[in-house]
């Protein structure tokens, strides 16, 4: 049976800095503060599903550009690796406010081994603290798309 | 719908059976099935339960993915890249006092005719999802070795159907393969059907054989545990009709069934 589930992460850097990477949260996200129970820097698609990400919104009081990053190997974050990672797009902001893309084609990632995922970095000229919304779609047993 | 399709316009838009119909539930291990008339819905109208959060108690030890064995750390929370196992006991407001087997399994009975549908929806939706009859029996398989929620295969996600048999409470394993604890929610839809056993081998040689409509389900075991197969006989009489092969002659396959049902 094929499964939907549409997930609006909301990403906020920890502190003003001029790079740094978000740290994504969901309304359903059970979040106590402490570990594992925290916001997370990288999405890890469940095994055999994939994620469609559909929207990216960007907000920021100065100028910044935003990376969408994947990476094979993203798992390994989780078990204290360093995992490498390949940028899929840039949102650059040019002033403050906002940017929001909204893809008529989803960037469709494929969770492949278990290990494949995502993070949202961003890098500044000057120090700040921008936000981001994600919308991904996960999607299960889509076998012919 | 995995478990569950008709011949004939037997099922309403939820997927439930309509009143004055035959359902069969079908036993995929012994290849026999049960005939119910779903005569009536007691809960016609009313057939969508939001259940909350999955019963996930903080007391479980759930079993990690990745070797990290977790447990719940509130109630109804799945933790990361764990399973859990869980009964379904009543939600605390709609029957806040169960008691015996009830307290353990919500659609739990002891009627011969009464039978449950149900339908479950789990949140979020990439939960996997397994079913155990009864619990602790796992039934799940792949070219008979056991599977399900802690393998790579042998599960489904966000979703369970099922039929519930009098006296037999059911079990559930969930799975979380996601990096971060998720608060969950389960949607129910299920019939709560008035029902009478056929037993007359002239009517189940036409449903079985698809000249009178009716809905399938398909019983999700491999194997029949001796718990149930003691239900089916002490509430029924007897342990499912064998479904007549195609081209199966219909006096040939009365004459070979005749003692085995109830009179």
């Amino acid at each position: 049976m094929e499964v939907r589930e549409l997930v609006t992460y909301i990403g906020a850097a920890t502190a003003a800095a001029t790079s740094g990477t978000f740290y994504l949260y969901a309304t359903h996200m059970y979040v106590t503060g402490s570990a594992p129970y925290v916001p997370i820097p990288v999405l890890v698609i469940p095994f055999g599903m994939k994620a469609k990400i559909w929207r990216v919104q960007v907000s920021s009081t100065a100028a910044v550009a935003v990376q969408l990053q994947f990476s094979p190997n993203a798992a390994t974050y989780y078990a204290g690796g360093t995992p490498s990672w390949a940028t899929l797009d840039t949102y650059n902001l040019a002033s403050p406010g906002e940017l929001v893309i909204d893809y008529r084609r989803p960037i469709v990632i494929d969770s492949r081994y278990g290990t494949e995922g995502i993070q949202l970095v961003f890098a500044s000229a000057s120090s700040v603290q921008p936000t981001v919304n994600v919308t991904v779609e996960f999607v299960w047993g889509d076998v012919e798309e | 719908m995995p478990y569950i399709y008709e011949t004939g316009k037997v099922l309403d838009d939820l997927g439930l059976v309509r009143d004055n119909n035959y359902l069969v539930v079908y036993i995929p291990p012994t290849n026999k099935a049960f005939v119910f008339w779903v005569k009536g819905r007691v809960n016609s109208g009313y057939e969508v339960l939001h259940y909350g959060p999955l019963p996930l108690l903080t007391s479980v030890t759930c079993t990690g993915y990745t070797g990290n064995n977790l447990s719940p750390p509130a109630t109804g929370v799945i933790p990361p890249m764990n399973y859990c196992e869980s009964l379904l006991p009543p939600p605390p407001k709609l029957i806040p006092y169960p008691s015996g087997n009830l307290a353990q399994f919500m659609f739990y009975f002891e009627k011969s005719d009464r039978l449950f549908q149900v339908r479950m929806f789990v949140r979020p939706k990439w939960i996997r999802t397994q079913i155990q009859i009864p619990p602790g029996s796992n039934q799940n398989t792949f070219n008979e070795n056991i599977v399900g929620v802690g393998y790579s295969g042998g599960f489904g996600r966000g979703y369970l159907e099922y039929v519930v048999f009098p006296g037999l409470i059911y079990g559930f394993v969930w799975g979380n393969d996601m990096v971060y604890g998720a608060f969950t929610s389960l949607d129910i839809i299920y019939g709560e059907y008035h029902v009478d056993l056929i037993t007359d081998p002239d009517i189940l040689y036409e449903v079985l054989t698809h000249q009178l409509p009716s809905a399938w389900v398909v019983f999700p075991v491999v194997r029949v545990d001796t718990t149930v197969n003691d239900k089916w006989v002490k509430y029924y009489g007897f342990t499912g009709v064998e479904v007549p092969a195609p081209g199966t002659p219909k006096q040939q396959w009365i004459n070979k069934v005749r003692g085995e049902l109830p009179r």
